[in-house]
Parts: structure tokens; C-alpha cells; sequence
């Protein structure tokens, strides 16, 4: 039966989809329709789902409907693959001893994670907030792990530089 | 002795390195003050992410039926009515509900929707309720029409009440049957078209039938099996 495979295999993954939605779209009402629309498409093919955690899979079925989303709204631009070499790095200071994130408010952290890419915000927050695994977090976003590694990395090189840096009062 | 972990930093504090590589790191980091510096930031950078960044919670509403925000108007069937003819005349596509069969594919299409959505909301019914005289009078309450109510308990398709649903934008009643467990819904709305036979189709192994009787156009859907579905249609038409 088609619900009963859906209950115990997507369900309790709702949270996640909708926070993942609610950060690539930052929009309340995108990502609750976003996470509907993805329930029934889950639900739909639940059939043929593999194994019975469905959690990297459902995931990826609300990411996907997120890139939809963006591309109706006129911004598919938005997750094109991101260039990996024409973005430098940001350079790290190991010189100045230990990074001081005192100055980092919730505030602070939303808005530099909000400021992100989205190809670097979706990481961070399946990494940070979903606690997914780089192989879990590659199939949700259809890269390779080494990939996902990298992302990761440059997103956190740029939140550091941001967080770390003294607000001018 | 290795050298920096550079771009193994990140798998080094999200713990994906292997036994070998974590090894390595391990015996690295002991005399490497500048790698210590760049993973203690790192572990300081993802402890303030989680302690700061906002989980979600998803309303309760996504396992539902999406919840309409158009206006009550007095006379909704009427902009229906109206959109219907304008699309016709503009000869392009969209829910044509006056036309024939090969238009009906996205009109079948939101009726399997919503079969599903009632099934996955655990909210198949608003009125629930075997007695046709309770179900019926409900709807006249929400609608702008009467709907068709029949009590098959008798040939073993009991009621089990009614639900307001929501097809290409608009109230649609859906009278809720059951057969040996299997849900059946049934919806139906006004229509300007001739009587059209029961014809069935399948989609995403559903059974669907359809028909049109009286200037009512009647959308039946389960997974029960097509023989049952029909002999249950049949009894309706």
C-alpha cells in the first residue's frame, strides 16, 4: 500500500524538506508549496523507492521542485552549476591565532547563510542542520561527494570570513 | 610526517575521512599548530551555525489539500462557465471542461491529485455521515448547486460522507464510497455538455471512470478494480 511505504519512509523527513525548501527559497508560503507538491510526488513513485529510508531520496525530490520553483520564477540562473574555478578561494589567515566568532548574533548567521549562493547555502544546511553524510548530501543534490566537499568548504571559508569580521558599531 | 590538511579539512571535522587518511590527520595535527587553529575554527563555526540557524518546522497543512484563496464569489461556476468559453475560443490548453476526452488527460489529472490528497491528508471527509439526507444538505451550504447523493449501502458501496474538494481552482463536492476497505471518490459539477457514456481509464494505478448525465459531469476514482468501480458507476448513472 502506497501510504503505509510513504508514512514510514518520507514522513518522518517533513522537517527536513521544509527547512531545506524554506532556505533555498526563503519564503514561507514557496516552501510549504514546494514540500505539498513533493509529498505528492513521493507519493506517487513511493513505489519505487529502494530500501526504506527515504530520506536522501524525498529530500531530493523537494530539491528538485525547488529548482522548478526558481525557474518559474524567472531565476533558473540561480542554481547553475557553479564555476569552481573562476571563484577563488577566499585566503585563509592562519597567522591571527585561534578565529573569534563572539561577534556572530543569530542574526549575523542567518543573513551571511541567507547571503550564500545557493549551491553553498544547500549544503550547509543539509550538512549542518539535516546532519547528512557528503554521500547523502551528493545524492540530494546530484553532484559527486568530492564536490560536496568542496562546496562545503568554500562555504564555510566564506562564512568564517563574515562571522569573524568586527561589526562597525 | 604528512603535510597540511588544506582541502581535507572539512572531511577531517565532518568525520569522512577513512581509517587511513583520519590516521594520518591525527598524527599531523599533534605537531601542527596552524591545521589545529583551522579545525578548532571550524568546529567553532559549525557549533555557532546549529546554535544559531533555525530549524523549520513544516506546517501541517503540506499533507493536506492545498487551501483555496480565492474569494467566495456568489456564483463561482460562472467564472467558471466564462473561463471555460474563453479558453475554448483562444483555442489553447488548460482545464477545457466542455470539451472532449483528449482534453480531459489534465482534468483526470487533478482528480487523481486529489484522491490522493485525500487519502494522504487523513482527511477524506468534512461531513461524515452514511444518511444522504445529512451529506446533501451540508453541501448546499458551500455550493452553489445540489449535488447528486445516492446511498448504495444497499448493493455494498456504503457512504461514508462528503468532503468540499478543490479541481482546477474550484469547489467541487466529493462524495466519499467505500468497498471492502477500498476508498472511492466521486466528484461531479454542472456542466453545459450532452450525456456522455461511462468510459474508464488508469492512471497511476488508479481506475478512473467518467461520465456525463443530466448536464453533470461525474469524475470517479479509486483503487478498487474497474469491473467493481463500474458496477458502482453504474448504480450512480
Amino acid at each position: 500500500m502506497h501510504r503505509a511505504r510513504f508514512d514510514a519512509a518520507v514522513l518522518p523527513y517533513l522537517d527536513d524538506g521544509y527547512t531545506l525548501a524554506r532556505y533555498l527559497t526563503r519564503d514561507d508560503e514557496a516552501a510549504r508549496d514546494v514540500v505539498q507538491e513533493a509529498c505528492l510526488r513521493a507519493l506517487r513513485h513511493v513505489e519505487g523507492l529502494r530500501g526504506d529510508d527515504g530520506r536522501s531520496w524525498f529530500l531530493a525530490i523537494v530539491r528538485s521542485r525547488c529548482v522548478e520553483w526558481f525557474r518559474e520564477q524567472g531565476r533558473g540562473s540561480v542554481f547553475v552549476e557553479y564555476d569552481e574555478t573562476v571563484h577563488v578561494p577566499e585566503a585563509g589567515d592562519e597567522a591571527n591565532g585561534t578565529d573569534d566568532y563572539r561577534g556572530a548574533t543569530s542574526e549575523r548567521v542567518l543573513a551571511a547563510v541567507d547571503a550564500l549562493p545557493a549551491v553553498f547555502r544547500e549544503v550547509i544546511v543539509l550538512r549542518e542542520l539535516c546532519g547528512l553524510s557528503y554521500r547523502a548530501i551528493a545524492e540530494v543534490t546530484g553532484v559527486p561527494a568530492g564536490t560536496v566537499m568542496s562546496r562545503l568548504a568554500r562555504a564555510r571559508d566564506r562564512l568564517r570570513v563574515i562571522l569573524t569580521t568586527r561589526e562597525e558599531p | 610526517m604528512t603535510g597540511h590538511l588544506a582541502e581535507r579539512l572539512d572531511a577531517f571535522v565532518d568525520g569522512e575521512l577513512d581509517t587511513v587518511a583520519l590516521h594520518e590527520a591525527e598524527l599531523h595535527l599533534a605537531s601542527c599548530a596552524v591545521c589545529s587553529r583551522q579545525v578548532a575554527s571550524r568546529r567553532a563555526l559549525s557549533g555557532v551555525i546549529r546554535g544559531s540557524l533555525p530549524r523549520f518546522t513544516a506546517p501541517e497543512s503540506v499533507t493536506r489539500m492545498p487551501v483555496t484563496r480565492t474569494p467566495v464569489t456568489r456564483r463561482p461556476w460562472m467564472g467558471l462557465a466564462a473561463a471555460v468559453a474563453l479558453i475554448a475560443a483562444a483555442g489553447i490548453g488548460g482545464y477545457d471542461i466542455g470539451r472532449r476526452q483528449a482534453d480531459a488527460s489534465g482534468m483526470r489529472e487533478a482528480v487523481v491529485s486529489s484522491h490522493i490528497r485525500s487519502l494522504l491528508a487523513s482527511h477524506l471527509t468534512d461531513v461524515t455521515s452514511s444518511d444522504r439526507h445529512t451529506v446533501k444538505p451540508w453541501f448546499t451550504g458551500v455550493l452553489d448547486f445540489a449535488p447528486t447523493v445516492v446511498d448504495l449501502s444497499a448493493q455494498g458501496f456504503p457512504l461514508i460522507g462528503g468532503r468540499l474538494d478543490y479541481i482546477a481552482g474550484h469547489r467541487v463536492p466529493a462524495l466519499v464510497y467505500t468497498r471492502n476497505r477500498h476508498v472511492i471518490n466521486l466528484f461531479q459539477w454542472p456542466t453545459t455538455r450532452g450525456d456522455v457514456p461511462i468510459g474508464s481509464s488508469v492512471d497511476n494505478g488508479y481506475n478512473v471512470l467518467h461520465w456525463v448525465t443530466d448536464h453533470t459531469e461525474y469524475w470517479m476514482i479509486s483503487d478498487l478494480n474497474d469491473a467493481e468501480l463500474r458496477q458502482c458507476a453504474v448504480l450512480i448513472h
